[in-house]
């Protein structure tokens, strides 16, 4: 049995309820960790009034969590569906991926691309390859070749 | 000022089914906040606004774009050539909304034209976008392609024969689309249903433009067959204008100005007209209908829908016409 607060380490301690309505909700299980650190009155109050104690422990992770760039908290993201910026994505991927498991066809876009991203896409492949040839030429000591290869890699590296 | 219904004499092709089509793309600048987000502040908008009004006004001589509209930091760049409507919208839920829309079913030839604008706008415009997210946008919703397919289908005669609850029913069954009223509400109204495409991540454009086409093609032939039955039974014919007199006289007497219902009505008497099933004239007097429906544009909190739903039917606002 996992603990009810944290949800990943092995629960040890079962607190018994007085009032909880239904057998499943006077019980809690909760770990050595979380019993020692977590007020049970705390989260009786306020996480079985709620539902489950993991979306309390969730809602405090939501308040502190924000975008590194435009600081829009998870919380206002997950009320509102809507992100602030770009780099939202990043900062929320694990919420987003849950949610395109249901919500979408796919998790990773297939449809097409910018123009600029995809020539990046194609000089990172040509630049790879170089790198690749490059060692391989120092190594056969094959140095004529791997000079003209180094300028194609300065030129390319000028390029992204 | 009045409600005037420029009904025809004849209306073109017997069984042809109003619809209306549009496609969106979402498109947004990289490194710049969303405009939906509470970050995006003024100097932001003004410099998403420079740099595509300069693109739109002065670069894009070949689109012929005019400026349409401009408010609260929202502005709305227009072209109209043969029925198809191309226009980019800026700043409103995202940077860029571009769409094409169109009174008839949809075209691929529209969805390339808003491929080539898009690809155009790319040259000058940096996108944000993702490997894994596709083109990023404000509601991850639409991310991925960015790519919305709206369309809005008339459907009196299978509202009729199955009712609306079915219909939506139907359309719920298949999970690919996501079924409203017109202009997203919970239930249709004047009988048009609007249909769009649930997927934008993990699907390439072509295949939500082409389950599109599958699904109005599919809706569309349906209706028809069923408008083929109510056209040729005599028995139908006359259920249907008892119907339709009853629903009439039952407004009047309810005094009921709520908008489904009379926009129901008058859904009803445009597709009985346009079919034959009824003569013209008959049913009721068109100059009561308007007021009816001029009244429920004053009180009906369907306001907003209304006046789209009625240019969607044919049905103009102006002076009453001296036919009517």
């Amino acid at each position: 049995m996992r603990c009810d607060f944290c949800g990943h380490r092995e629960a040890a301690i079962v607190v018994y309820l007085a009032q909880g309505e239904t057998e499943a909700q006077n019980k809690l299980f909760l770990c050595r960790r979380c019993a020692t650190h977590i007020s049970v009155v705390r989260l009786f109050e306020q996480g079985l009034k709620r539902g489950p104690i993991r979306s309390e422990r969730s809602l405090n992770r939501h308040k502190t969590k924000r975008c590194p760039f435009c600081l829009l908290p998870l919380s206002s993201f997950l009320e509102s569906g809507r992100l602030g910026c770009p780099y939202c994505y990043s900062a929320f991927s694990r919420e987003i991926e849950k949610w395109t498991k249901d919500g979408q066809a796919g998790r990773v876009h297939r449809g097409s691309a910018p123009w600029r991203f995809l020539q990046k896409k194609k000089i990172r492949e040509s630049l790879s390859q170089a790198l690749q040839d490059f060692e391989r030429c120092v190594a056969e000591e094959n140095y004529e070749r791997a000079g003209r290869l180094k300028k194609l890699i300065e030129r390319l590296q000028s390029l992204l | 000022m009045k409600v005037c219904i420029p009904w025809r004499k004849t209306f073109p092709f017997l069984g042809m089914v109003r619809e209306k089509g549009r496609i969106v793309l979402a498109r947004n600048l990289a490194g710049t906040p969303f405009p939906s987000s509470p970050f995006f502040r003024p100097l932001w908008s003004e410099e998403v606004k420079g740099r595509v009004f300069e693109i739109l006004l002065k670069g894009g001589k070949s689109w012929k774009f005019t400026l349409v509209e401009e408010e609260n930091g929202v502005s709305l760049f227009v072209r109209e050539k043969r029925g198809q409507r191309l226009g980019v919208l800026v700043n409103g839920e995202d940077h860029l909304r571009l769409f094409v829309e169109r009174m008839s079913s949809l075209r691929w030839s529209d969805f390339e034209t808003l491929r080539r604008l898009d690809r155009w706008l790319e040259r000058s415009l940096d996108y944000a976008f993702d490997p894994q997210w596709g083109y990023l946008t404000a509601s991850f919703c639409w991310a991925g392609t960015g790519l919305r397919v709206y369309l809005w289908l008339h459907l009196p005669a299978l509202s009729i024969v199955y009712g609306e609850d079915h219909i939506l029913q139907w359309f719920r069954e298949r999970r690919e689309f996501v079924v409203s009223g017109y202009g997203g509400n919970r239930e249709p109204i004047a009988h048009v249903f609007e249909v769009t495409n649930r997927y934008t991540l993990g699907v390439t454009e072509r295949e939500i433009f082409e389950s599109m086409l599958w699904i109005e093609r599919k809706v569309a032939r349906w209706e028809k067959s069923i408008r083929d039955v109510l056209r040729t039974s005599s028995l139908h014919r006359q259920t249907l204008l008892e119907k339709l007199q009853e629903t009439g006289k039952d407004l009047e007497r309810e005094g009921d100005k709520k908008g489904k219902r009379v926009l129901d009505f008058l859904s009803l008497l445009r597709f009985g007209q346009e079919e034959g099933i009824f003569d013209e004239r008959r049913g009721c007097n068109p100059v009561d209908i308007g007021g009816w429906v001029q009244e429920s544009l004053k009180a009906s909190p369907l306001r907003g829908v209304c006046e789209d739903i009625l240019e969607f039917l044919g049905v103009s606002l102006g002076r009453t016409r001296d036919d009517v």
